[in-house]
């Protein structure tokens, strides 16, 4: 594909699109919108299993897409220090999820009170053997609930995204610092709620029950 | 095998490759959209989560007329003035407080007792109960120490305690948290460096974040201050004073810490929960908080308990303990 030097920022060297760090694409994409689809194309398989382990797939389409256009009507402020735009993508995904929080927490519930996940049910069938939730794992769920969405957002976040807390942070917009005793709280909620029971012990039923 | 890996381990089963098509639409039909208009470029980078805070407002509500009820046996709340005075009280009471100033080279250590509901099925439910120690660096440069030992549970009230409750307590756990570079002095252990007015706390307590409006952001801030830190006898008296300017907070007569000891509280109701921050009736110390559901729903019938943590001392340590050879390793 062709691109030349001035496109990008001076203290890049010139490089072959794939090789471009996020930031100079969105640099880019100031001048040639249609370049951000490229942002799309490499952050959103990431971004959409997250948001289905949030919140199931029924609006994931939707918040995905949207991620990326708040993303692309925003990138003029994006920090281009930042070469990798992870951390700002999750955290515009966090924002979105949290309008389903009320979702959020209902199917979490129900998963604590049934032991089925609504979340992974279009997923489940997959699998030779269908697993049904053992008591850590409802257990979780209802904690999972329980906790404040600040607390939720962070532990996700570090625990399913793999985000460091400083990345957590830019992504919140708050300080590691404040990532890092939220995660504290969150953790300590959820080893109360888990106290007492064998997380290894899960029931495995067969696929036709 | 811990919470944190139960936690990774909830919903792996979600596919990598999940269909994009559908979202890579709407995003390039959205991205065409929006060409015509790009001038309207300097949107909103995280936009405010407005069905969280419309639904905030209307649990805000019916907290207070809740509240204004004194139902048999539920606590009395009495008018928001007394918030005032309850909080200076507990103002006057930290400027007497004894804690030493901490040199940035030791550790803030602190012990606490925590319940929440735990349950294994439907039926199977009960209060789960932590003991936990913190070794904070006070000054973050050094790693920080946790360890949590599970305590005997307790029955829910009104109900038999059921055998799974007392089967397989965890062990002992340990934990060392890796420095995290310097923190914000709001988010520091000792707040030893943020101001002693109760405007510039409340301005910090805005910007480290939490949701919903403005009032929920600060209470679940000003809490998780109140319960994280310690902080000279002046900031401290200036956070309670702080607290008593966080919209929708009430005075609640008779509570209960993890400990079990009563006290009088300020509380806020937040998602249907009414959050209490306890004090010591007579020395107006700060105890702990507890969470009881004021409106029946998903988080189970009015007047359950949702949380309770007791603080059971705060100190100033030279160092903490050495962490043992199966203590878990965090990084920052």
């Amino acid at each position: 594909m062709p691109h030349t030097a001035r496109k990008v920022p001076p203290r890049d060297p010139p490089a072959p699109p794939h090789d471009l760090d996020d930031a100079s694409v969105i640099v880019w994409s100031l001048r040639e919108p249609e370049r951000f689809a490229a942002l799309f194309r490499r952050h959103a398989p990431a971004i959409m299993r997250y948001v289905v382990r949030r919140l199931g797939p029924g609006p994931a389409d939707d918040i995905v897409a949207e991620t990326f256009l708040v993303a692309f009507r925003a990138r003029a402020s994006y920090d281009t220090a930042r070469g990798d735009a992870r951390a700002w993508l999750y955290g515009i995904a966090t924002n979105l999820v949290r309008r389903h929080r009320r979702d959020e927490v209902r199917q979490l519930r129900a998963l604590a009170r049934t032991g089925a996940d609504p979340v992974t049910e279009s997923f489940s069938d997959a699998a030779d053997t269908r697993l049904s939730a053992g008591a850590a794992r409802r257990a979780l769920a209802a904690a999972l609930a329980r906790l404040p969405a600040a607390q939720r957002d962070v532990l996700l976040l570090v625990a399913w995204e793999g985000l460091t807390y400083d990345e957590a942070g830019r992504a919140l917009g708050v300080p590691a610092g404040t990532v890092r005793s939220r995660m504290n709280r969150a953790r300590g909620k959820l080893r109360g709620a888990l106290g007492g029971i064998d997380p290894t012990a899960v029931t495995e039923e067969q696929a036709d029950e | 095998m811990n919470e944190l890996s139960e936690t990774r381990r909830l919903r792996a089963e979600v596919p990598a490759d999940l269909d994009l098509a559908g979202a890579e639409a709407r995003f390039l039909a959205g991205l065409e959209a929006d060409a015509p208009r790009r001038r309207a470029v300097m949107r909103f980078v995280r936009p405010l989560p407005l069905a969280a805070a419309g639904a905030v407002a209307v649990a805000g509500a019916v907290a207070v007329s809740y509240l204004g009820a004194d139902g048999g046996g539920e606590p009395t709340a009495v008018e928001v003035a007394n918030v005032s005075a309850l909080m200076d009280r507990a103002a006057a009471a930290a400027l007497k407080d004894p804690l030493p100033v901490p040199r940035p080279d030791q550790y803030l250590y602190q012990e606490m007792q925590e319940t929440q509901p735990a349950s294994a099925s439907d039926d199977a439910r009960w209060l789960g109960r932590q003991h936990v120690r913190t070794w904070q660096s006070v000054d973050g440069s050094r790693p920080d120490l946790s360890r949590h030992r599970t305590l005997p549970p307790l029955p829910i009230p009104g109900r038999p305690l059921p055998s799974t409750a007392t089967e397989a307590a965890h062990a002992p756990e340990e934990m060392v948290s890796e420095p995290c570079g310097t923190r914000a002095p709001i988010d520091r252990p000792y707040l030893g460096a943020v101001p002693a007015d109760p405007d510039a706390l409340l301005r910090l307590l805005d910007e480290s974040g939490g949701d919903g409006d403005r009032g929920d952001r600060l209470w679940e801030s000003a809490s998780d201050v109140l319960v994280s830190s310690a902080a000279p006898p002046k900031v401290r008296a200036a956070l309670y004073r702080a607290i008593a300017r966080i919209p929708g907070v009430r005075v609640v007569d008779d509570s209960q810490d993890a400990a079990g000891r009563h006290g009088v509280a300020v509380a806020r109701v937040v998602d249907g929960v009414r959050e209490e921050l306890i004090f010591d009736r007579a020395t107006f110390r700060f105890l702990g908080e507890r969470g009881v559901v004021v409106e029946s729903g998903d988080q189970g019938p009015a007047g359950a308990l949702v949380a309770s943590s007791a603080i059971l001392r705060v100190s100033v340590v030279d160092a903490p303990p050495k962490p043992g050879p199966k203590a878990e390793r965090a990084d920052c």
